[in-house]
């Protein structure tokens, strides 16, 4: 045992030790994210998902939503809406329902965007994903102001101002979304790539206005 | 998080480059098409013309699969849209429910009748029967994909729910389509032995009619049941309510 522990003795006698830091010290003007407490980091990311939520509302000429795109806005953005569409309170056909929509916001999406990428486009794919995700938001606010709406007796009038205020939504939509995809595209293809768009909020806009929550 | 690319997006500039099957440019010659185009194309598949095939001097040169898949889409959208406003305007009021299963049988079952009935048609005819290879399978495929163009106009116009209007919308539209398909195949299908090509057009025609005869029924017609179902509870509450006023 002692030669053992001699061997080892003399053997790290001749190990030289490193001293240093595990923390780089070249990009000291970068945030290290990894050690900053988790509320800044999601105060962080809440405050740019609200701020493409302006983007989407009020399309100005910015690149932020392209460039800067995140994943979280249409999640929650898709969940809100599935919620609100549900129209039966019983647990087992309700859960269908928020797996069919979606589902469906999801496979429409990655249509539209392998479509604008298969025709030339210059945008990847999860950022079209994220420009439809996100133009989703005058579309939910309107299937939230018809849900509230709902809740007034019934007339027939009512079916009028449902369908102008979804109509009024969707054409806000389409507005946000040609801003901001329409410019990926070549001019002679441009109405090829957003046909798709204009379907795919189309449906989305008739599901909304055929909702009917049950009494 | 940067910039991510699943799918390389820039068309590469060396076209002697092997394309393999999953990188997105190998089907980008196959959506090589311009607005323009798209819309000649269109309107095209809903006139027939008799002295000149537009197939001949446009898809030959250049089939896009743009044109099919989302004119398909289209017919599923509008449809799966008009089958559910149907049935909420002709049922009580808190029963309705958006039937998503519509849109799921409309997109299965068009996609596949397209889908089979094409390959069918290219392997009958152009492989086994004629073996002459006149016709790329893509290009039949386009040519079958724009026959439905004259279908989504009459899906819209379904939602009237007058029986005779449905079933007049219905013949009209399949004859315009069909003369189309046949003034298209025809020069390449006729020859030899002329009563069996002139069978098998007609079997094809009938599969498409079938199709579009089923979406009708199955979509668009239900309310009719609907409405002498209402009719008959009012007239029995109205008997009811003089026969107890007469008591």
């Amino acid at each position: 045992m002692s030669d053992d522990q001699s061997f080892f003795l003399s053997t790290s006698k001749s190990i030289e030790i490193i001293e240093g830091n595990i923390t780089s010290t070249s990009n000291q003007n970068e945030l290290s994210t990894l050690d900053e407490p988790i509320i800044e980091t999601v105060k962080r990311d809440l405050k740019a998902v609200l701020r493409k939520f302006g983007h989407a509302l009020i399309p100005r000429q910015s690149s932020t939503l392209l460039q800067q795109w995140d994943l979280w806005g249409p999640l929650i953005l898709v969940t809100v809406l599935a919620i609100l569409l549900q129209s039966d309170t019983t647990t087992a056909s309700s859960g269908m329902q928020f797996a069919e929509i979606f589902t469906l916001v999801l496979i429409g999406s990655a249509m539209i965007s392998i479509n604008s990428q298969l025709l030339g486009g210059k945008i990847s794919f999860f950022q079209s994903v994220c420009v439809l995700g996100y133009c989703l938001l005058p579309l939910l606010i309107a299937a939230f102001t018809n849900n509230l709406l709902l809740y007034l007796p019934y007339r027939s009038m009512l079916h009028i101002i449902r369908f102008l205020i979804v109509m009024t939504a969707f054409a806000w939509t389409m507005y946000a979304s040609i801003r901001f995809l329409g410019q990926t595209q070549q001019p002679s293809r441009r109405m090829l790539a957003i046909y798709p768009i204009f379907l795919f909020y189309f449906l989305v806009s008739w599901l909304i206005i055929l909702h009917k929550p049950s009494k | 998080m940067h910039l991510f690319y699943v799918l390389p997006v820039t068309t590469s500039n060396t076209p002697n480059e092997q394309m393999h099957i999953w990188q997105i440019e190998h089907y980008q010659k196959y959506f090589d098409i311009d607005t323009q185009q798209a819309l000649e194309r269109l309107l095209s598949s809903i006139t027939p013309q008799q002295n000149k095939s537009y197939f001949n001097s446009t898809i030959r040169h250049n089939p896009d699969l743009y044109g099919p898949f989302w004119i398909c889409a289209t017919f599923i959208v509008t449809v799966a849209i008009g089958g559910n406003i149907v049935t909420y305007f002709h049922s009580p009021n808190a029963d309705f429910q958006i039937d998503f299963s519509k849109i799921a049988l409309s997109a299965i079952v068009t996609n596949l009748c397209l889908l089979v009935v094409n390959v069918n048609i290219y392997f009958f005819f152009f492989r086994y029967y004629i073996k002459r290879n006149e016709y790329a399978f893509l290009e039949l495929l386009c040519i079958y994909g724009y026959r439905l163009t004259i279908f989504i106009p009459v899906s819209i116009l379904w939602i009237m729910l007058i029986a005779w209007l449905q079933w007049v919308l219905t013949i009209i539209a399949s004859l315009i389509s069909a003369s189309v398909l046949i003034v298209t195949l025809w020069p390449a299908v006729n020859f030899g032995r002329k009563h069996l090509s002139a069978l098998s057009m007609l079997a094809v025609l009938f599969v498409h009619s079938m199709m579009v005869v089923c979406i009708m029924l199955v979509f668009f017609h239900i309310s009719d049941k609907n409405i002498d179902f209402t009719q008959e509870i009012t007239t029995l509450t109205t008997m009811a309510s003089s026969a107890k006023s007469n008591v």
